[in-house]
């Protein structure tokens, strides 16, 4: 990776969270109020997302109660990757699918692949080009990563901080790593292949445990099984908000990943899809979702997360270069599974 | 050993008509083709798809490169044999034991131990791999720090998160199955053999060789070849205790390729190649499952001629026989059970010390009691068990029947088919059945339903049930059945007076077992979930994956209890039946 290729994905990064914030303004309610209208007469919106039923329920109030008569139905695949999966049987199939899919880039480009997301034109909607993604895709939501540590087990002084801290000898055999290698992916954003792919090896001769999603990994540092770990922010916060003793940093940089929505084309629901994109784009429909889910959108103005981030320097690609992406995405992944014995 | 009088199958005289047979078969050979063919069918076409999408153009061998030339498929090979055969030898060897104990000697709490013995199938394994995490794991665990702390010791005595850790934990899990295959076995050995042998002098040791071991050979082989595919496959043990500490086994790189795959969808190309691996362990066990029972016939012991079982009295070793199965019944349930409930009254996830005493709460379990979902989802998980569990165990009496008894053609073709379905992974028989029915739709809408998890339920389970069924059908002599035929009996009339009540005990075996499992399933449960046919256990993993253990704990211990209050059920009423037949 050239140092210009780093430098246009940090600037990337770094127009995302400047641009942002003024996005909110410019989707204007009365378009909502108009896609509202059309999607009554269509049936219930049916949306393909990761988070728990139990908070989508919250959100599906929310909704119904802001857009009486649209009935958001919420359909949760936790693997991440069976969304897109889920979508690509049910057209072949002929089958009732999703409206709206919310989830990573890479699933999203699965879709837009196969001809299945409507393009849209985010600009005329109102949408700024930090929060309208791409032309299929529009931010709902940002998952931050964090260095986490326990409370009783280490303390104040010794808790990582930085990125190097996690490579401290003392923490052989007790750092947590989620086995997906996003956050190592958007921090080659910032850092490129090459010194990402180190880090990850000294990370690894650390004999880290790796962990199936980052919730159970936050459950373990507030358990004290893994005194130290690399883990997302609200997936942290679900133990912290019950009285796990966890403390939180954030590194330098912060890697992010952005969850897009795509609407789905063969879906019988368009407008209902588009509308619910929208709304989780305005402050009142990214607070709901962050006041069930814990996790908020970083450029929409008014939510904790963006608070959390302001002054921080930022990591992801953006999504359309997520294609250009899946082979080191592959590495890195192989090199957390393998113990860092795959990454070339 | 000169058991041997006639073959199992019955004579002409006695077998059903023609007709009745070849359109029984027919019926049966089709349904089996419908559950078991079209899903093979659609793993074979992914396979060689580049896409890994069945309906997706395109013709590749590359997946199978992938798979079968990556650098550590030898290791990956070599870590799942020793995890299935650790396994297996364990599950065999305690399930044995067990049996024995339980249906054979005067084992003190007989009765209660045979109850019990399904409870550590009613704890879902990722349960019980959780509640072992909490137990053995090296820095929290809480045996550990006993031991630690206790004996002065430096380090945690042991590890969970280690091969030995996942074959324990495993084995534990597993040896209800053993006994299950192995109890009716114990139950219909004639005891005037075991008689004859004691009087003309054998010792316990020539007993144990010369009779009992011959005899019990085709359930012995039966089980084991069962419980090692069943190892082969097996997915929520090693995922939770292997995968933290980076140890693979084949089920779980199926796992990483479908929930964490880097191109964004499933590599379901992949996981195709491997389940064609899967295949062809089954067809080498498979085959060496027909050789061992081959000559199984020689071993039939239930005839016309009554008897009555014989209980080797264990004299000095009756207690130190109970401390053994109590220990078993300690580490396989109530240890990981209470671990289980004291964190379902914890708001996060803490060790057990009087320190966190003062954050118990009951805010999980009055959140179970309150929730509509909750609610919801249980009612849908006992509809699906109990209707999938009736549904084998009905369908592999008949497969048995035919297969043993009436042999017509295409018989040993009915018998594979319903044997295939346990060497495709859930997550592959999920993808399969969702494309079958996506299929069909129009005429049979079941998509989205709780009807699609007990078609896919039944397709999985039928294999269990058909062992099973087939190892004790053929215990049994036909003889009895010959008498009812050369009494007038129709061919319906003997099966359903004769051999049915005769295999009442593996029927009985069959239904509990799958309502067990099928209440637990998760694999192919997660691959169908839709809104409206929510399950406990896909609501368990939404609380797990979700960060909520303490909620995921309440789940399972209300599974674990809403099963067990079946189970008790079940067993006042057969205890009733059998008074009242007696």
């Amino acid at each position: 990776m050239t140092p210009d290729f780093i430098r246009r994905y940090l600037f990337a990064a770094a127009v995302f969270s400047a641009v942002a914030p003024a996005a909110h303004a410019q989707i204007a309610a009365a378009s909502l109020d108009q896609l509202a209208s059309q999607a009554r007469t269509k049936g219930p919106v049916i949306w393909y997302e990761s988070s728990p039923t139990d908070q989508a329920d919250k959100i599906a109030a929310a909704f119904a109660k802001r857009f009486p008569g649209v009935q958001l139905q919420h359909t949760r695949d936790a693997g991440g990757a069976g969304i897109g999966a889920r979508v690509i049987q049910e057209v072949q199939g002929n089958a009732r699918t999703a409206d709206l899919l919310t989830g990573s880039a890479s699933v999203i480009w699965q879709l837009v692949n196969r001809d299945l997301v409507v393009k849209q034109d985010w600009k005329a909607m109102g949408v700024p080009q930090g929060v309208g993604t791409s032309a299929f895709t529009i931010a709902s939501t940002t998952a931050v990563y964090v260095l986490l540590s326990n409370k009783q087990q280490v303390s104040d002084a010794d808790a990582p901080k930085t990125w190097d801290d996690l490579l401290n000898p003392k923490w052989s055999g007790k750092v947590g790593l989620w086995i997906r290698a996003e956050p190592q992916l958007s921090l080659a954003a910032a850092w490129g292949e090459q010194k990402t792919a180190a880090f990850i090896e000294s990370v690894n001769r650390q004999k880290p445990f790796v962990f199936k999603s980052t919730f159970p990994l936050a459950q373990q540092v507030g358990a004290g099984e893994v005194p130290v770990g690399l883990g997302l922010y609200h997936a942290a916060m679900v133990p912290i908000s019950k009285g796990a003793p966890i403390r939180f940093h954030f590194p330098d940089p912060v890697p992010t990943t952005t969850l897009h929505s795509a609407v789905i084309a063969p879906g019988k629901n368009r407008e209902g899809g588009l509308l619910l994109a929208l709304w989780l784009a305005t402050p009142e429909g990214a607070k709901v979702y962050e006041a069930a889910t814990g996790r908020g959108h970083a450029g929409v103005e008014g939510t904790d997360v963006q608070k959390l981030l302001a002054g921080r320097k930022l990591a992801e690609f953006p999504p359309d270069k997520v294609p250009d992406n899946l082979e080191m995405f592959e590495r890195f992944n192989k090199s957390i599974a393998a113990g860092g014995q795959a990454v070339k | 050993m000169r058991l041997v009088q006639r073959t199992a199958t019955l004579t002409s005289s006695a077998r059903f008509s023609g007709w009745g047979t070849r359109l029984t078969a027919t019926a049966v050979a089709l349904l089996l083709i419908y559950l078991v063919v079209v899903p093979l069918v659609l793993l074979g076409i992914s396979s060689v798809r580049p896409t890994g999408f069945p309906l997706e153009p395109g013709f590749t061998l590359g997946n199978f490169s992938k798979v079968f030339l990556a650098g550590d498929f030898g290791a990956l090979l070599w870590t799942t044999v020793v995890f299935a055969l650790g396994s297996t030898v364990l599950a065999m060897v305690l399930g044995t034991g067990l049996a024995w104990l339980v249906e054979r000697t005067d084992l003190p709490g007989r009765g209660v131990f045979r109850v019990l013995v399904i409870l550590p199938m009613a704890t879902p394994p990722v349960l019980l791999a959780i509640g072992w995490a909490m137990l053995l794991s090296p820095r929290t665990g809480f045996f550990n720090l006993l031991l630690r702390d206790g004996l002065g010791l430096g380090t945690a005595p042991f590890n969970v998160y280690s091969v030995p850790g996942m074959i324990f934990v495993e084995a534990l899990a597993l040896v209800p199955t053993a006994f299950l295959f192995l109890s009716p076995a114990f139950r219909n050995m004639d005891p005037s053999l075991e008689e004859a042998a004691l009087a003309s002098g054998a010792s316990n040791w020539r007993l144990i060789r010369k009779v009992l071991l011959p005899l019990l050979w085709p359930a012995l082989a039966a089980c084991a070849v069962f419980l090692l595919i069943v190892c082969f496959v097996v997915f929520d043990i090693p995922g939770t205790l292997g995968m933290p500490a980076r140890i693979y086994v084949l089920s779980t790189r199926i796992f990483y390729l479908t929930a964490d795959s880097p191109t964004g969808v499933p590599l379901y190309g992949q996981v195709s190649a491997l389940g064609t691996f899967f295949l062809l362990i089954l067809a080498v066990l498979g085959y060496a499952y027909f050789r061992f029972t081959r000559e199984s016939q020689r071993y039939r012991t239930i005839s016309g001629k009554g008897f009555r079982l014989r209980q080797s009295p264990l004299g000095a070793w009756r207690w130190p026989a109970f401390g053994a199965v109590t220990l078993y019944f300690l580490l396989a349930v109530v240890a990981p059970l209470a671990i289980l409930t004291w964190a379902s009254f914890m708001p996060y996830q803490t060790r057990p010390n009087l320190a966190s005493l003062s954050l118990a709460t009951l805010d999980n379990h009055l959140d179970f009691l309150r929730n509509a979902r909750l609610m919801t989802a249980s009612l849908n998980s006992l509809t699906v068990a109990i209707v999938s569990a009736t549904a084998v165990a009905l369908l592999s009496l008949v497969v048995s029947w035919l297969v043993v008894r009436q042999r017509p053609r295409g018989a040993t073709l009915i018998d594979n088919l319903a044997f295939t379905p346990i060497a495709i992974p859930g997550v592959m028989l999920g993808v399969a059945v969702v494309y079958v029915y996506l299929s069909l739709d129009q005429m049979f809408p079941v998509y989205g339903t709780i009807w699609i998890l007990v078609i896919a339920y039944v397709t999985h389970y039928l294999s269990f049930g058909s062992r099973l069924a087939n190892g004790v059908m053929v215990q049994i002599h036909p003889e009895l059945e010959e008498a009812a035929r050369a009494s007038g009996a129709g061919g319906f009339r003997v099966l359903a007076r004769i051999t049915a009540p005769l295999v009442w005990p593996a029927v009985a075996a069959i239904w509990i077992w799958v309502l067990a499992h099928a209440m637990r399933e998760l694999s192919t449960a997660l691959m169908l979930s839709s809104r409206n046919n929510t399950v406990l256990p896909t609501l368990l993993w939404d609380y797990w994956t979700g960060g909520e253990p303490t909620r995921a704990a309440t789940v399972g211990v209300w599974l674990v209890f809403a099963l067990a209050c079946i189970l008790a059920l079940w067993h006042v009423l057969s205890t009733r039946s059998a008074s009242r037949d007696a």
